[in-house]
């Protein structure tokens, strides 16, 4: 037996997820594969993109990760331990070293609370809390986020979008995480601003050799933001691997397709540019169409798309996988 | 007689509108200036970030602003005809007939109790143009022209049957039947993916083009612009800040704003991992403008005057109008396109 790969901070093994629910006000319960046989690794200090559109499952990976949503199989490790049948404790522990920043920031903060009160609930909630040092830290990690010692006595309401982002890094920062893991950080806020929360993100990232977990449906921020990326597709990852090689070079027709769908600032070049267009909507993961997902949506398909589910195998540049029958 | 007018003027005609928020002593000014026109056949994209006055401005052309809002000054017509003036009463006979108003959230804009054709047929009955038989056998077209699969059986669905897409598909037609002669388009591809998004685009683009319609895009998305556009307004807390055809504004944008936005979406002349350009700070609030330039605390190129006087939107000589004291003296620098740091030139 040869010895196994070093551990991987994160290790996502097989994973799915299957949600029941009801449709249509019928009691009949349906139900809907939201993740399906997904791996990923997550290597200290790396970032790691996942791009999709609704009902890709990508929202559903992240919730799994943080262990906010058991898988139905498979497991994930963070750090060599699974997560799954950990103790309460464990849990707890486990949260200090993996934090989160949702889409919306104002959802994410209490607006009864003072900014101060925001950032030091991570160290009363963890018994960290210590009177010489935490208004220390707390000081500190406004300056990280770039945000004035002034806010600490006001509340989240008294701050733009952008800001209260930046309250909501600065919070998932408080313990030091060796994981965050960003679901769209940036889509709620507008474009001048979105430049400036990736900046910052990329040098939080940097400095603190952290890892991170960008779930985002904007192609063009994953790949700008992570070296490897996964595209994920009705529940599956469809092509993975390094983001210069996916993007430069995409196998899978959805990632194509996506690329080509985003349109580029400038009339000029998007006059001149060939598109790729894709009929229909993403596949409902509640029915998922045979064989290929894409499958419906595809201009490539042929027979066997119809019938057999096509596994990730390589194809391209080293590590790129593609889960096409056609993909060369 | 009308439609002569339209074939020679602009559809729709805005001039120097200021809209208002709140009481008699209120200086929240959403829209303040704002001046242009559509033509027929035209796509005027107005562009901006939240809070900058262009869904404001939108829904003043619509005489739809929240209570607290009201037009103090300009005028606003359509095919010649002034309508700013024009009573509650009046105005419903423009409204929807001549002008449709495309809200950004298909589900705000639909009415979850009413099956789709009820809605889809509603503006042509509460008009009296037809027979509910005639508008019926018009909705059903529509829907099958805005690429609803089966429009007959559609007719008969809720709103929450249909996904996101469908949605945005049924709100068009339901803004079409009237056959007005302008669309306005509030963030049209906010709210769906981003490859229902792209056949959300070309379908007005399509419909626009068969139709001679005359379209105002109100989007943040400047991809959007650069892919439907003839003419773009940027607007800055109220302000028109820069007015130009879209080739121009995307070539050689003359205000340093527009310039920063731009940037800040540039992600394929930055290599990637490295840092974005970014504008620092955010756009203001309406009630703590900045003195001169509402722009100046967050620009480059700021100097004394910019913080003294509200610069005049004036041709400027990339061509175009351009607000910006720097770019009328011609002392913006050459801007650079990413087309252009790539071929080195």
């Amino acid at each position: 037996m040869t010895s196994p790969p070093a551990a991987a901070l994160l290790e996502v093994d097989g994973v799915s997820k299957t949600f029941n629910a009801r449709r249509g006000g019928h009691s009949r319960r349906i139900e809907v594969a939201a993740l399906n046989d997904v791996d990923l690794r997550i290597e200290a200090a790396e970032t790691v993109g996942i791009v999709g559109e609704t009902g890709s499952g990508k929202s559903t990976l992240g919730r799994i990760i943080l262990g906010l949503e058991a898988p139905s199989a498979g497991k994930v490790q963070f750090d060599g331990q699974a997560i799954a049948g950990m103790s309460r404790k464990q849990v707890k522990q486990l949260r200090r070293r993996m934090q989160v920043v949702f889409q919306d920031p104002y959802e994410s903060l209490n607006p009864y609370m003072t900014v101060r009160e925001i950032l030091e609930e991570p160290f009363r909630v963890h018994d960290l809390y210590d009177r010489q040092t935490t208004p220390a830290r707390v000081a500190e990690l406004l300056d990280v986020v770039g945000l004035p010692r002034s806010a600490l006595g006001r509340t989240p309401l008294a701050f733009s979008g952008g800001q209260q982002q930046r309250i909501v890094i600065a919070r998932s920062l408080t313990l030091d995480p060796d994981l965050l893991v960003a679901d769209e950080p940036t889509a709620s806020l507008d474009v001048s601003i979105q430049a400036q929360i990736l900046n910052l993100m990329l040098d939080i990232q940097r400095q603190r050799q952290m890892s991170m977990l960008l779930i985002s449906h904007n192609l063009r921020v994953v790949r700008h933001m992570s070296a490897r990326m996964g595209v994920m597709y009705a529940g599956r990852i469809v092509e993975t691997g390094y983001s210069a090689d996916v993007y430069r070079s995409p196998k899978h027709p959805y990632t194509t397709a996506l690329l080509s769908a985003v349109p580029v600032a400038n009339p000029r070049r998007e006059r001149e540019r060939h598109r790729i267009k894709v009929t229909g909507e993403a596949a409902d993961p509640a029915r998922l169409p045979s064989g290929c997902p894409f499958h419906p949506r595809c201009w490539l398909a042929e027979e066997q798309c119809r019938t057999t589910r096509p596994a990730l195998r390589p194809v391209g540049a080293q590590g790129q996988l593609v889960a096409c029958h056609l993909a060369k | 007689m009308t439609e002569t007018r339209a074939a020679t003027g602009p559809v729709l005609e805005v001039e120097d509108l200021h809209t208002v928020i709140g009481g008699k002593d209120s200086r929240l000014m959403p829209v303040n200036g704002v001046s242009f026109t559509v033509s027929a056949g035209e796509t005027v994209a107005i562009v901006g970030e939240s809070g900058s006055g262009k869904t404001m401005t939108a829904l003043s052309v619509m005489r739809l602003l929240p209570k607290a809002g009201r037009i103090v000054d300009g005028r606003i017509s359509v095919k010649g005809r002034v309508i700013s003036d024009l009573s509650e009463r009046d105005i419903q006979s423009v409204r929807g007939v001549e002008i449709a108003y495309m809200p950004q959230d298909p589900m705000s804009g639909l009415n979850p109790a009413l099956t789709v054709g009820y809605q889809v047929t509603e503006p042509l009955l509460v008009h009296h143009k037809g027979s509910r038989q005639e508008a019926e056998e018009d909705a059903v077209d529509l829907l099958g022209k805005v690429g609803i699969p089966d429009p007959s059986r559609t007719m008969r669905s809720y709103p929450h049957q249909l996904s996101g897409g469908m949605r945005q598909r049924v709100l068009l037609a339901m803004c079409l039947i009237g056959r007005p002669s302008i669309l306005i388009a509030d963030e049209p591809t906010t709210a769906v993916d981003v490859t229902t998004q792209e056949q959300i685009i070309d379908l007005l683009a399509s419909i626009q083009s068969e139709s001679q319609l005359g379209m105002v895009l109100i989007t943040h998305d400047l991809g959007v612009v650069a892919r439907i556009a003839t003419t773009v307004l940027v607007m800055y807390a109220g302000r028109v800040v820069e007015h130009g055809s879209a080739d121009q504004v995307f070539e050689e944008p003359m205000h340093p704003y527009t310039r920063g936005l731009l940037q800040s979406v540039d992600f394929d002349s930055v290599t990637p991992g490295t840092k974005l350009f970014a504008l620092d700070g955010a756009a203001p609030q309406l009630d703590n403008l900045p003195a001169g330039c509402a722009f100046h605390p967050r620009c480059q190129y700021a100097e004394a005057a910019c913080l003294q006087t509200v610069p005049e939107l004036a041709p400027a000589p990339g061509g175009g109008l351009s607000a910006c004291l720097v770019a009328a003296r011609g002392d913006l620098p050459r801007w650079e396109s990413a087309e252009d740091l790539r071929s080195g030139t």
